[in-house]
C-alpha cells in the first residue's frame, strides 16, 4: 500500500521480484529451466490489465480499489499489484467477506465460494459503477461483466457489455476484441 | 503474438487445445477440482519464438493481454504441451462444439471427427472405428470415460447404446488417431477416444433440459451441483432417453429406452492432494430383430436388457518438486441379457502413474495398471462361451521419456509399454515420436509405433452359430469356434503430420499414415457340409492401410467460423498361410474411401445461434449385404437464448433424405435399419 513512494521503475522491479518470489515459494524445487507460474497468477495479471481497458465514470481520487469478495483464491498474489498505477490512481487490494463494504470498490472479484448467492450479489451491484469479474461458470449469463475461464488450457474471458453499460462503465474495443464472446443481452 | 497468429482465440479453440499427447486418460481436467487448492495447475509461458514454455517474463503484470492469453494452463501430469505441438493426430471436441452441433449422444458427436468412421446399424447399434476395420465389434479403438475403459473384453468392441454420457457435463472429448501404444491401455491400436466430464466444481447449480422429436422421443437431463460445508464440490444427475426405431421396409423393432443416474464429487486435502469419487448406474432395453434361428421363423424379435454401474476413485498428489503421482481405482459392472447371450461382467482396475522431470531435458512418465475381469455368461442356442465363467487378468507397465533437443525446438519421445495378458503372455509396444517446432510456429511431426490388439475373450472361448447369407441359397448355418492358439494382431504404424497457420484466421492440421498389419483375424473353415459346418478364428491375414486427414478451421468473422475436413482411407489386405477366408478380406470394402465434413457456426445475434453442417460418406460394402450407397447428409441447429440460463433450440439431422442406410451387422446378425430424417426441439434451463 505504500509502494507509491518508489519511482515506477523501481516499483515494477519490486513487483517482479514479488512474483518471482511467490513462484519459488509455491514450487521450491523446480529447476530454473522450468519456471512455472500458477493459474491465479495469470488471473491476477488479467485483473490488473482489465483496469486499463475500462473507463469508470469518475475515479474517486487517489485509490483504485480492487476487492476480492468471498474466499480468496489468489492467496497473497494480489499483493504484488498493490501500489501499481491505474490511470491517475494507485491500486489497493481489499478483501471482503460480505457485500456491505464493496460499494466503494472499482473492481470486484467474486469468488467461487459466493456462487450460491451470485444472483443476489449481482442485483445489489447492478447500479454501481463497479467492474464485476469472476470465474464462476455462466457469470456473464447471470449478469456479471467479465467471466474468466480456462479454455483450451488458457485463460480466456467473456464480456457482458450491457451489464457494464448499465453500470455506467465503458469497455474499450480492444478488450472486447480479445474476448472469446461478447454478450449484449441482459 | 503467437497465440493470435494461430487465429483461434475466438473460436472454440479446438485447434490448439494444448493438451493431448501424451496424456493419461481421465486426468486432464482435474484442474477444475484444483481450483480450490493453493497448489494450482502448472502454467508455463509459451516462448514467443519457439512456442515452447521455457521462460518467465520479469513481471507478469506488465505483460499485455494478448501475451497473457497465450499462457498455457494445464494440470496434466505431463509437462504442458500445446495440441499444436503434439506428435500425434489429435482432434478435440469441446463442450461448445457438443452444444452447437446439436448432437444428443456420443456416436453422433464423433461423426465430424476426421479419421473416424461412424455408422449406425440400427437405432441402438453403431459401428465406430478409427482408420478402418469398422464393425459393431470394431476392436482397434479404445474408448474411455473419465479414465474408465468401456469396451467389452468379450469382443473388444463398445456397446454404444449403454455408455451414456450427459453431454452438458462433458468438458471435452479428445480423439487421437493412430496407436496410443505407449501410454494408453490395451486396444488403442488405431485410436483412442477419451471422454472427459467436468469437475463437480464446474457443474454447480441446477440444470434441467428436455428434448423431444420424431426420432429422439425423449431425452430428459437433470443435474444438481452444490458444495458441502467442508468445501467439497458435488453433482448428482439423472437422465432418461427413448429412441424411436429406424426405417426398415418390413417394419423395425429397434426402439430403445435407457435411464441413468450418477454423481461426482471433487475435493482436496491439504495443498497437494486432490480427490475425485464418481459413479453411474443405468438400466435400459434395446430392441432388435435377430436372424438367429436356424429354422423358420428366421427372425426373433428381442429386447436386449442392459444394466451397468461403476464407481471410480482418483487421488492426485502433486509434490512441490514438479512431480505428480496419480492413483486410480475403479469397479465396473456390465450386464446384458438378450436372445444372443446372458452376460455379467465385473471389472476391477487399479492404476498408478508417476511423472517427474529429470534434469532439464527429460520429462519422464511411468505407470502400472492391473485389471481383472470376471465374467459369468449363460449360453443361448446360438452363442456360448467355454468356460462360461472366466477371470482374465491384464497387467501393464509403461515408461516414456520426452527429451527436449536443440534448445527445445525439437522434442523426441521414446516410450514403451509392456503388457501381460492371459491369452498371449508378454507383449511389447514401443514407439518413437519426434516433433519439430519451426520458428514461425508451425509443427512438423512424425512417429513410428508398434501396437498389438490382444485377443478378446470371445476369440478364444466362443461358439457362435451364424446364419448363412440369403444368397447363394441352401447354405447351412456356420458355427464359429474360438481358438486357444489365437494370437495378437500386430501393427507397425508410420505417421507424419503438419500443423500450421495458413493465414491469420485459418489453421490447418494434416496427417498422413501408413499402417502395416500382421496376423489379422481370419475365420478358417475346419469342416464342411455334409458334416457339421464349422470354423475357427485364426491370424492369417496381413495388409496395410494408408490415408490422410486434413482439417481446416477458418474464423471468417468474429461471429462466424467455418470448419472443413476430409478423410481418405485405403485398405489392402492379403490372406496368407493358404487361408480361404474371403469374409475377413471384405474389410477392404467396409470403410468409406472418402469422407468429408463442412460446417459453420454463426452467432446471428447475441442470443441467436445458427449451425449447419454437411457430411459426405462414401459407399461401402459389408459382407453378405447389398452395397451401402454413399450419402450426403445435412444437419442444422437454430438456438435462441431468451434469458440468461434459458436456451431453446431446434435441431434437424439428415434433412436431405427420408432415410438412408449406413452399415450392416456382422457376427450377430440383426435387421439393420436406416437413419431417418429427424427433428427435435430442446428446452434447457440452468439456474442456481
Amino acid at each position: 500500500m505504500t509502494a507509491s513512494q518508489h519511482p515506477p521503475a523501481k516499483r515494477a522491479r519490486l513487483s517482479a521480484l514479488a512474483v518471482l518470489l511467490a513462484l519459488f515459494l509455491s514450487c521450491p524445487a523446480v529447476s530454473a529451466a522450468e519456471e512455472v507460474i500458477t493459474e491465479y497468477q495469470v488471473k491476477a495479471a488479467f485483473l490488473y490489465n482489465f483496469s486499463h481497458f475500462v473507463s469508470w465514470p469518475a475515479l474517486p481520487g487517489s485509490t483504485f480499489r480492487l476487492c476480492v469478495v468471498g474466499e480468496n483464491p489468489f492467496g497473497q498474489l494480489l499483493d504484488s499489484l498493490i501500489g501499481k498505477p491505474v490511470n491517475n490512481s494507485i491500486l489497493v487490494v481489499e478483501q471482503h467477506s460480505s457485500l456491505e463494504k464493496i460499494h466503494d470498490c472499482q473492481l470486484v472479484y467474486i469468488s467461487y465460494s459466493l456462487q450460491p448467492r451470485l444472483d443476489m450479489m449481482l442485483a445489489d451491484l447492478a447500479n454501481h459503477p463497479i467492474l464485476t469479474v469472476s470465474d464462476i461458470e455462466s457469470f456473464t449469463d447471470a449478469g456479471g461483466m467479465i467471466e474468466l475461464r480456462i479454455s483450451d488450457n488458457k485463460v480466456r474471458f467473456e464480456i457482458n457489455t450491457s451489464a457494464a453499460e448499465h453500470a455506467g462503465l465503458s469497455i474499450s474495443s480492444k478488450l472486447l476484441s480479445l474476448a472469446t464472446s461478447v454478450k449484449k443481452g441482459q | 503474438m503467437p497465440a493470435m497468429e494461430q487465429g483461434t482465440d475466438k473460436n472454440h479453440g479446438r485447434h490448439h487445445a494444448q493438451q493431448a499427447w501424451p496424456r493419461r486418460p481421465g486426468i486432464s481436467r482435474i484442474k477444475h477440482a484444483l481450483r480450490s487448492l493453493s497448489v494450482l495447475p502448472w502454467l508455463l509461458l509459451a516462448h514467443p519464438s519457439t512456442g515452447l514454455a521455457t521462460t518467465l517474463p520479469d513481471d507478469l503484470t506488465s505483460m499485455g493481454l494478448e501475451a497473457l492469453m497465450n499462457i498455457e494452463v494445464t494440470s496434466v501430469a505431463k509437462k504442458p504441451q500445446k495440441k499444436s505441438e503434439a506428435a500425434a493426430a489429435v482432434f478435440v471436441i469441446t463442450s461448445k462444439d457438443l452444444r452447437r452441433w446439436g448432437v444428443t449422444n456420443i456416436p453422433d458427436a464423433l461423426r465430424r471427427v476426421p479419421g473416424l468412421q461412424v455408422a449406425r446399424i440400427d437405432a441402438n447399434k453403431w459401428a465406430i472405428t478409427s482408420r478402418g476395420f469398422n464393425s459393431r465389434f470394431a476392436n482397434k479403438l479404445l474408448v474411455l470415460i473419465d479414465g474408465r475403459t468401456v469396451y467389452t473384453p468379450l469382443f473388444a468392441g463398445v456397446y454404444w447404446d449403454a455408455n451414456l454420457v450427459m453431454l452438458e457435463d462433458v468438458e471435452q472429448i479428445e480423439i487421437i488417431r493412430g496407436p496410443g501404444g505407449t501410454l494408453w491401455g490395451a486396444n488403442a491400436v488405431n485410436g483412442v477416444i477419451n471422454i472427459i466430464t467436468r469437475s463437480a466444481a464446474n457443474t454447480q447449480g441446477t440444470l434441467v433440459s428436455a428434448a423431444a422429436g420424431n426420432e429422439l422421443e425423449r431425452l430428459v437431463n437433470v443435474r444438481h451441483g452444490g458444495t458441502t460445508g467442508s468445501g467439497a464440490h458435488y453433482r448428482v444427475y439423472a437422465m432418461s432417453r427413448a429412441n424411436d426405431s429406424g426405417f426398415a421396409a418390413p417394419g423395425a423393432h429397434d426402439d430403445a429406452e435407457i435411464a441413468q443416474a450418477g454423481f461426482r464429487t471433487d475435493w482436496s486435502t491439504g495443498e497437494a492432494d486432490s480427490h475425485t469419487l464418481q459413479g453411474d448406474y443405468y438400466r435400459g432395453t434395446a430392441g432388435q430383430e435377430l436372424l438367429i434361428a436356424p429354422s423358420a421363423p428366421a427372425t426373433v424379435t428381442d429386447d436386449a436388457d442392459t444394466e451397468g454401474g461403476n464407481l471410480l476413485y482418483r487421488w492426485t498428489h502433486r509434490s512441490g518438486n514438479g512431480s505428480d503421482i496419480i492413483l486410480q481405482a475403479y469397479v465396473d459392472y456390465v450386464g446384458r441379457e438378450s436372445a444372443v447371450l446372458f452376460e455379467d461382467r465385473y471389472t476391477l482396475d487399479l492404476e498408478l502413474q508417476h511423472h517427474f522431470a529429470w534434469n532439464d531435458r527429460h520429462d519422464v512418465v511411468w505407470g502400472l495398471n492391473y485389471r481383472s475381469i470376471d465374467d459369468d455368461t449363460e449360453a443361448t442356442q446360438i452363442f456360448s462361451l467355454a468356460p462360461a465363467e472366466r477371470r482374465v487378468d491384464l497387467v501393464t507397465g509403461f515408461i516414456q521419456d520426452e527429451i527436449g533437443l536443440f534448445s527445445e525446438q525439437a522434442k523426441l519421445t521414446l516410450g514403451t509399454k509392456l503388457e501381460h495378458n492371459d491369452f498371449t503372455g508378454f507383449e511389447v509396444q514401443p514407439n518413437i515420436r519426434l516433433a519439430w517446432l519451426t520458428d514461425s510456429g508451425n509443427t512438423v511431426w512424425g512417429a513410428v509405433s508398434r501396437a498389438v490388439r490382444t485377443p478378446a475373450r470371445g476369440e478364444h472361448d466362443v461358439s457362435l452359430t451364424v446364419l448363412p447369407p440369403p444368397s447363394p441359397p441352401g447354405l447351412p448355418p456356420l458355427t464359429i469356434n474360438g481358438n486357444s492358439g489365437y494370437d495378437t494382431e500386430k501393427l507397425v504404424a508410420w505417421e507424419i503430420g503438419l500443423r500450421r497457420a495458413l493465414a491469420d484466421s485459418v489453421t490447418l492440421d494434416a496427417t498422413a499414415f501408413y499402417n502395416r498389419y500382421d496376423e489379422l483375424r481370419t475365420i478358417e473353415i475346419t469342416s464342411m457340409p455334409p458334416g457339421p459346418f464349422t470354423a475357427i478364428f485364426d491370424n492369417n491375414m496381413e495388409g496395410n492401410t494408408q490415408g490422410f486427414e486434413i482439417d481446416v478451421h477458418w474464423q471468417a468473422r468474429s461471429w462466424l467460423s467455418v470448419n472443413a475436413n476430409y478423410t481418405r482411407l485405403e485398405i489392402d489386405l492379403d490372406l496368407v498361410n493358404g487361408s480361404m477366408d474371403t469374409t475377413s478380406l471384405s474389410a477392404e470394402q467396409a470403410s468409406p474411401e472418402h469422407q468429408a465434413n463442412l460446417w459453420i457456426a454463426a452467432d446471428l445475434d447475441n442470443n441467436v445461434q445458427l449451425d449447419a453442417g454437411l457430411r459426405y460418406v462414401d459407399s461401402l460394402q459389408n459382407p453378405g449385404f447389398a452395397k451401402t450407397g454413399d450419402y450426403l447428409a445435412f444437419d442444422a441447429r437454430l438456438a435462441w437464448m431468451p434469458a440468461p440460463g434459458i436456451e431453446l433450440s431446434l435441431v434437424g439431422q439428415n434433412l436431405f433424405d427420408n432415410h438412408h442406410p449406413e452399415f450392416n451387422p456382422d457376427f450377430i446378425i440383426s435387421t439393420p435399419t436406416e437413419v431417418e430424417r429427424s427433428v427435435h426441439g430442446t428446452v434447457s434451463w440452468t439456474f442456481r
